[in-house]
C-alpha cells in the first residue's frame, strides 16, 4: 500500500468525521498561529532594537555633568560640575582608543523658512559628533573646520525638519531663521528613526557648537565653553572598560578632585545599555514563543485523545481491514498518516490564520512585525512532527489489535 | 484436491487460570469446490474453526494446512497476504464501512493487494454487477436494505477471486425471504467453483450445502454428506 494511497484513506476517514476533525485541528491551528504570531512580533521588535543599536553609533559613551544618583541636586550646585569643550578635546587627545570625542549642547528652538514654522531642537556640535553617532549626510556636506572654529551660522537639518519645512525639495543653500537668527543650510542629515526612549531623532537641526552657544542657547557665563554632553566613541568594544577608566581618571584630574571626592560627572556606556535591552527583548521573545509552544503541545494531546477515541470506535473496521488483508503496518500507517494529516492541515491553516492576525495587528497598532519564511516551514514541519509523536501511540494500539477480537467488538 | 486440512487441531484459551478447549482435537479435510455447512449450538467452536480456516488464528496444537502449506510457519504478514489473495469473509453483521459507498466497500481488499485506484473501481463494479447491485454502487450502506448490504459484503469477499469463502452466520440478521436469496447466491458461486464454508444454526440454511459438519463442545460430532437443496433464483421466488 503506497503512501499516497494511505493519505487518501486517511483523508476519507477524516472527511467522514468532518466536524470532529475540524475541532481536533483547532488545537493545532491555534497553537501554530500563536507560535508564528509570537515569533513574528518578537522578530519585528528585535529588528527594531537592532536598528536602534545601529543608529546609536558604535561603542559609545555618554558623559554628563553631575552623578546619576543625585542628578538634579548636583546640577545646580556650582561651576565645578560643568563639562567643557576642552574636556572633550583632552579625552580625544589623551585617551588611547578614542575615535571621536564630541562636545554637544542642545536646546529647544523655533525654526522658520518662508512662511513655514517648526518647533524643534537645536544641537550644537562639532564634526566628531557625526562620527561618534555614525550619522550620514544625504545631501550637501558636513561643517568645515573653519565653520566649527568661528561658529559660522551654518546648519545641518534633520530628516523630519527638512520634510516639514521643504518637503522633498533640495535644501542646501536655503536660508532659515532659528530663533530669528539667520542660518544657511549646508546639508541634510540621513534619517535615524526613533530613539530607544521613543523620541524622533530626526527632529533637530545641528549647528556649530560655537554658533549654538553664542546665539541660540543663552550660554552660561559661569564656565566658558560649557557643554551638556560629551559623546565618546571607542575603536573596539573590547576597549570600553579600559577607556572608561582612563576617561574617569582624566576628568577627575582635570576637575581637580581629591581622592575622597565623588565624581562630578557620570559616564554611561550606551552600547551596553542597548545590548542589555536587546538581550532582554530576546529573552522575552523566547519566553513568548515557549508559552505559545505549550498551546501547540496541548493541541498535540488533543490529537492523541481523539485518535485514541477513533481507534476504539473503529475497532470493527480495523478487524475487517485485517481480515481482508491489511497487515499490522498498513493499519499503523493508516492511523499515523491520519494524525499527521490532521496536524499538517491544522498547521497550514494555522499559518494562514497567523498571517491574517499579523497583518491586522500590525495595521491596527503599527507594531513592527517580521515573518521569516523559515518560521512558516518550521511550524508546518513541527506540527507534522507533533502528528507523528502524538499519533504513534494510538496508531500502534490500532495495529496491535487482534483481528478476531476486533471483529467481535461491539 | 485438498484445499484445507485440519490434523488433530486444538485451540485453547486460558480464561482466568482455567483452560477452555474451544476446539479439541479436530481432524477434517475440505476439498476444493466443496460447499460445507458448520452447525452446532452456541459455544461449540464453530467460529473458532472458521477463524482457523481463514488464517485469522493459528492452532495451539496440531496442523492446519492450506493448499498443503502449514499455516503455523507463517508470520503475521504472510497470513495477511494469504487472506487477501485466497479467502473471502462474510459476516453476520455485514461489517461494511459506514459513510463509504458500496463500490469503495467492495474495492477495500484490492487496496491491500496494491491495485491502482482506477483498476480497483473497475474490478469492484464488475463484482457488484455479478451480485446484482450494479445500480447501487454509489449508495452508502445506510441507504441499502439488509439483503443488499449482505450482497455488497459478498461482493467484497469475491473481489479478489478467492478460492474459499467463509461465511459466519451470513443470514443471521436477515429475514427468511432474503436469506433464501443470499443462499441462492452462495450456491451460484459454489457452482462457479468457489469453495464455501458456512456457519449456521438453522437446519434449512445448512440444507443448501452438500456436507454438514456438526460441532459439539469443540469436537466434530458428525460429518455427513447431504442432499443439496437447491434454492430458487430470486426472480422465481414469487412463483414458488
Ligand atoms: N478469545 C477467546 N477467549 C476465551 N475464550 C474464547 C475466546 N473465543 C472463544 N472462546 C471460547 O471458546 C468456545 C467456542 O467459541 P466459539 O468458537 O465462538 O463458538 P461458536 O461460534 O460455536 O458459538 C466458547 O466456550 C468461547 O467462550
Ligand atoms: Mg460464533
Amino acid at each position: 500500500m503506497s503512501v499516497l494511497e494511505s493519505v487518501l484513506v486517511a483523508l476519507t476517514a477524516l472527511r467522514t468525521n468532518l466536524l470532529r476533525s475540524m475541532l481536533t485541528m483547532l488545537g493545532i491551528i491555534i497553537g501554530v498561529a500563536a507560535v508564528i504570531t509570537m515569533v513574528a512580533m518578537g522578530t519585528g521588535a528585535q529588528k527594531e532594537v537592532d536598528a536602534q543599536i545601529a543608529a546609536l553609533g558604535t561603542n559609545l559613551f555618554m558623559i554628563m555633568p553631575g552623578s546619576f544618583r543625585d542628578h538634579g541636586a548636583r546640577m545646580a550646585s556650582g561651576s565645578r560640575l560643568k563639562l567643557t569643550e576642552d574636556d572633550a578635546h583632552a579625552i580625544k587627545r589623551e585617551v588611547a582608543g578614542v575615535v571621536a570625542s564630541a562636545p554637544t549642547s542642545r536646546g529647544a528652538v523655533q525654526i522658520v523658512s518662508g512662511n513655514m514654522n517648526w518647533s524643534t531642537t537645536v544641537q550644537g556640535i562639532d564634526n566628531d559628533y557625526l562620527l561618534a553617532r555614525n550619522w550620514e549626510i544625504v545631501e550637501g556636506r558636513v561643517f568645515e573646520a573653519r565653520e566649527i572654529r568661528s561658529g559660522t551660522r551654518a546648519a545641518l537639518v534633520g530628516a523630519t525638519v527638512a520634510e516639514e519645512l521643504f518637503g522633498e525639495a533640495s535644501i542646501v543653500g536655503q536660508s532659515v531663521r532659528i530663533n530669528n537668527v539667520p542660518f544657511q543650510i549646508v546639508g541634510r542629515l540621513g534619517p535615524k528613526g526613533q530613539s530607544m526612549m521613543g523620541y524622533d531623532q530626526d527632529d533637530l537641526v545641528m549647528v556649530p557648537l560655537e554658533a549654538a552657544r553664542g546665539r541660540l542657547l543663552g550660554a552660561s557665563r559661569a564656565v566658558a565653553k560649557a557643554v551638556s554632553v560629551i559623546m565618546v566613541s571607542v575603536e573596539q568594544a573590547s576597549m570600553m572598560d579600559e577607556v572608561e577608566e582612563q576617561i574617569t581618571g582624566l576628568l577627575r584630574q582635570r576637575h581637580r578632585l581629591r581622592a575622597d571626592q565623588e565624581n562630578t560627572f557620570s559616564i554611561r556606556n550606551m552600547s551596553e545599555m542597548v545590548a542589555t535591552r536587546a538581550e532582554a527583548s530576546r529573552v522575552f521573545n523566547m519566553l513568548l514563543a515557549a508559552v505559545a509552544s505549550v498551546s501547540l503541545v496541548v493541541g498535540g494531546i488533543g490529537i492523541m485523545n481523539i485518535m485514541l477515541v477513533s481507534v476504539t470506535e473503529r475497532t470493527r473496521e480495523i478487524g475487517l481491514r485485517r481480515a481482508v488483508g491489511a497487515k499490522p503496518r498498513d493499519i499503523l500507517t493508516q492511523f499515523l498518516i491520519e494524525a499527521i494529516t490532521l496536524c499538517t492541515i491544522g498547521g497550514a491553516v494555522g499559518v494562514l490564520l497567523s498571517v491574517v492576525i499579523i497583518m491586522v495587528t500590525s495595521n491596527l497598532t503599527g507594531w513592527p512585525v517580521e515573518l521569516p519564511f523559515q518560521v512558516i516551514v518550521l511550524a508546518v514541519l513541527f506540527s507534522a512532527a507533533i502528528g507523528v509523536s502524538f499519533g504513534y501511540y494510538p496508531a500502534r494500539k490500532a495495529a496491535r489489535q487482534d483481528p478476531i477480537e476486533a471483529l467481535r467488538y461491539e | 484436491m485438498t484445499l484445507l486440512s485440519f490434523d488433530h487441531v486444538s485451540r485453547r484459551y486460558s480464561v482466568g487460570g482455567s483452560e477452555v478447549h474451544a476446539l479439541d482435537d479436530v481432524s477434517v479435510t475440505i476439498d476444493a469446490g466443496e460447499f460445507v455447512s458448520v452447525i452446532g449450538p452456541s459455544g461449540s467452536g464453530k467460529s473458532t474453526f472458521m477463524n482457523l480456516c481463514g488464517c485469522l488464528d493459528t492452532p495451539s496444537d496440531g496442523r492446519v494446512t492450506i493448499d498443503g502449506v502449514d499455516v503455523a510457519g507463517m508470520g503475521e504478514e504472510r497470513l495477511s497476504e494469504l487472506r487477501n489473495e485466497r479467502i473471502g469473509f462474510v459476516f453476520q453483521q455485514f461489517n461494511l464501512l459506514a459513510r463509504t459507498s458500496a463500490l469503495d466497500n467492495v474495492a477495500l481488499p484490492l487496496i491491500y493487494s496494491g491495485v491502482k485506484r482506477k483498476a480497483r473501481h473497475i474490478e469492484a463494479m464488475r463484482v457488484l454487477e455479478r451480485v446484482g447491485l450494479g445500480e447501487w454502487a454509489n449508495h452508502h450502506p445506510s441507504q441499502l436494505s439488509g439483503g443488499q448490504q449482505q450482497r455488497v459484503a459478498i461482493a467484497r469477499a469475491l473481489v479478489n477471486e478467492p478460492v474459499l469463502i467463509l461465511a459466519d452466520e451470513p443470514t443471521g440478521a436477515l429475514d427468511s425471504h432474503t436469506s433464501a436469496e443470499i443462499m441462492c447466491l452462495f450456491q451460484e458461486l459454489n457452482g462457479q467453483g468457489i469453495s464455501i464454508v458456512l456457519v449456521t444454526h438453522e437446519q434449512d440454511i445448512a440444507a443448501a450445502s452438500s456436507r454438514k459438519l456438526n460441532f459439539r463442545d469443540g469436537k466434530v460430532l458428525s460429518d455427513e454428506r447431504i442432499e443439496q437443496t437447491l434454492f430458487l433464483e430470486p426472480g422465481l421466488e414469487a412463483t414458488a
